[in-house]
């Protein structure tokens, strides 16, 4: 395992994605995010400490490479995320990939119809639902409305004509939204916890 | 091979772990990192797989490795939780058809000639208040900018596309060029606009104060009122992305040492709003015009190409073509 980064490699990683130190961490964030997407579609365990590690490596050897480093950086994550993942192959630590790794569906099932877990996330889905914009409200209800199969597809594309928009940038919109309100929801969750 | 890896199909069989080949997956994970459009659509892929889970869609090899790989993350499991809430949530069309049906049952019932027409004059009372109340409280964001955009159908006062009005040639005098009667029109509006902000509060009516503002060329109060907007709502695209447009039409006439300040705020704006939605047209108009007005050639090429793989054939897109044949020659 690498040493974890110190702060001033932080920030030379940081200034080396955007000099913009807003910007950068945005895209720092976005980087870990499809880093430990890709250890977890590649089965590993612990994704969060490979992603880690990777970004870890990367920023380590920024002040070897940022002024002759020539090409996409964003591929360099890639390139070292390939290493950390065969070393992490070889010390066995993702041995049974893919496998026993986390409680069954049925499992995770029983967690969430908990009846008071289940009535908090409907009071805070209502409470969210109240807080959007008119209209990305009425788009919500509308694309997700219970359709399967053929009936789905028509529904979707009555719905983008009836908004003016294409059926592939309803669904977009209708997706940004759904990640608004799951993000509303979650924190109105988080919070009445507390309570 | 890549434009098949946008398939949906083939991103949830990525997802579930069913990409096999290192070459393919290779492809995707490198085109995660570097195309946004690509990462966009594995997350909607993302929603989409969660969504066929809930709906019971999932069955044999996918089921079990969306059991074991797929969930491995918080996140995953909580989404389960949020689109079960919302499926519940979402009356079905049958369940609509049933209020319908117990509507008119009602109605039936009420074929008794004196109570139906006692509850009648109850119910068209009440129907009337609820009429004034809403006519008066619900819609009058709506209702001004519906107004505005009546006056400047003919003619827009601001290069940069504004949220909610339509395609409309660049007013070129001095002065918005307005008769008197749009004179009254447009100060009712603004009062009604500064009403909604006192009353509500929302981002919505901030965002249509500011509007309001920008037709009228008073940058800097439309920076200050999108600029509110945004603290309540920070990834509200719509907002951010008119913050940007704000921004770009006080840089035009600003002095050349505060015009690049401002254009680089506009900038900035702008290309935060598209890594909240990428699918904004105004938006993506508005960013080519800046990076014309920085004079970056090739950037402004590259953008003006951008918006027009996206609106080909709107008049927006006839203006976007005009700009890119001045770049080019």
């Amino acid at each position: 395992m690498n040493e974890k980064m110190t702060p001033e490699e932080l920030d030379k990683l940081l200034n080396w994605l955007n000099p913009n130190r807003e910007l950068a961490a945005a895209e720092f964030i976005r980087i870990r995010r499809i880093l430990t997407n890709i250890f977890l579609t590649r089965g590993c365990i612990n994704a969060d400490e490979l992603a880690d590690e990777t970004i870890d490596r990367v920023a380590a050897k920024i002040k070897e490479i940022e002024t002759d480093f020539r090409g996409e950086k964003l591929i360099y994550f890639v390139s070292v995320l390939r290493y950390v993942y065969k070393e992490s192959l070889r010390t066995n630590q993702n041995k049974n990939r893919a496998f026993g790794l986390i409680k069954t569906g049925m499992e995770i099932d029983e967690f969430q119809s908990h009846k008071k877990s289940k009535t908090r996330r409907a009071e805070c889905l209502e409470k969210c639902l109240k807080k959007l914009k008119r209209k990305h409200r009425r788009i919500i209800l509308d694309y997700y409305q219970p359709t399967h199969g053929e009936e789905k597809i028509t529904e979707r594309k009555i719905l983008a004509k009836k908004f003016s928009k294409s059926v592939n940038s309803l669904r977009v919109q209708a997706f940004r939204i759904k990640e608004r309100l799951f993000e509303c929801v979650e924190n109105c969750v988080a919070e009445a916890k507390k309570m | 091979m890549l434009e098949d890896l946008k398939n949906v199909e083939n991103l949830k069989k990525y997802l579930l772990g069913q990409v096999a080949r290192e070459t393919e997956l290779n492809l995707i994970e490198e085109r995660l990192l570097t195309d946004s459009e690509f990462s966009t659509e594995l997350e909607i892929a993302e929603g989409e797989l969660i969504d066929d889970y809930v709906d019971g869609l999932l069955a044999g090899d996918d089921l079990e490795k969306f059991n074991r790989l797929f969930l491995n993350v918080p996140e995953r499991r909580a989404k389960i939780g949020f689109v079960r809430a919302l499926k519940e949530y979402i009356p079905t069309k049958a369940e609509t058809e049933k209020i319908k049906k117990k509507a008119s049952f009602f109605e039936g019932w009420l074929l008794s000639p004196r109570l139906a027409f006692g509850l009648s004059l109850i119910v068209i009372a009440g129907v009337g208040l609820a009429a004034l109340w809403f006519g008066f409280r619900q819609s009058d964001t709506d209702k001004s900018l519906a107004e505005l955009k009546l006056i400047y159908q003919n003619e827009r006062p601001v290069q940069a596309r504004v949220t909610g009005l339509d395609y409309a040639p660049l007013i070129v005098l001095r002065g918005n060029g307005q008769n008197n009667q749009s004179e009254i029109t447009r100060r009712k509006i603004e009062k009604d606009l500064q009403k909604a902000v006192e009353e509500n509060q929302t981002t919505e009516s901030y965002n249509a104060l500011g509007v309001y503002y920008l037709t009228e060329r008073q940058f800097d109060n439309a920076i200050n009122q999108f600029e509110i907007g945004l603290k309540s709502s920070p990834n509200d695209a719509e907002i951010r992305g008119n913050l940007g447009a704000a921004y770009f039409e006080k840089a035009k006439r600003s002095n050349s040492e505060e015009k690049s300040k401002f254009l680089n705020n506009s900038l900035e704006e702008l290309n935060k709003a598209l890594e909240i939605d990428n699918s904004r047209l105004e938006i993506l108009f508005n960013k080519a015009l800046v990076l014309q007005e920085m004079n970056t050639t090739q950037a402004a090429v590259q953008a003006w190409d951008e918006y027009l793989k996206k609106d080909a054939n709107s008049k927006w897109a006839d203006e976007a073509h005009r700009n890119l044949a001045k770049l080019k020659n």
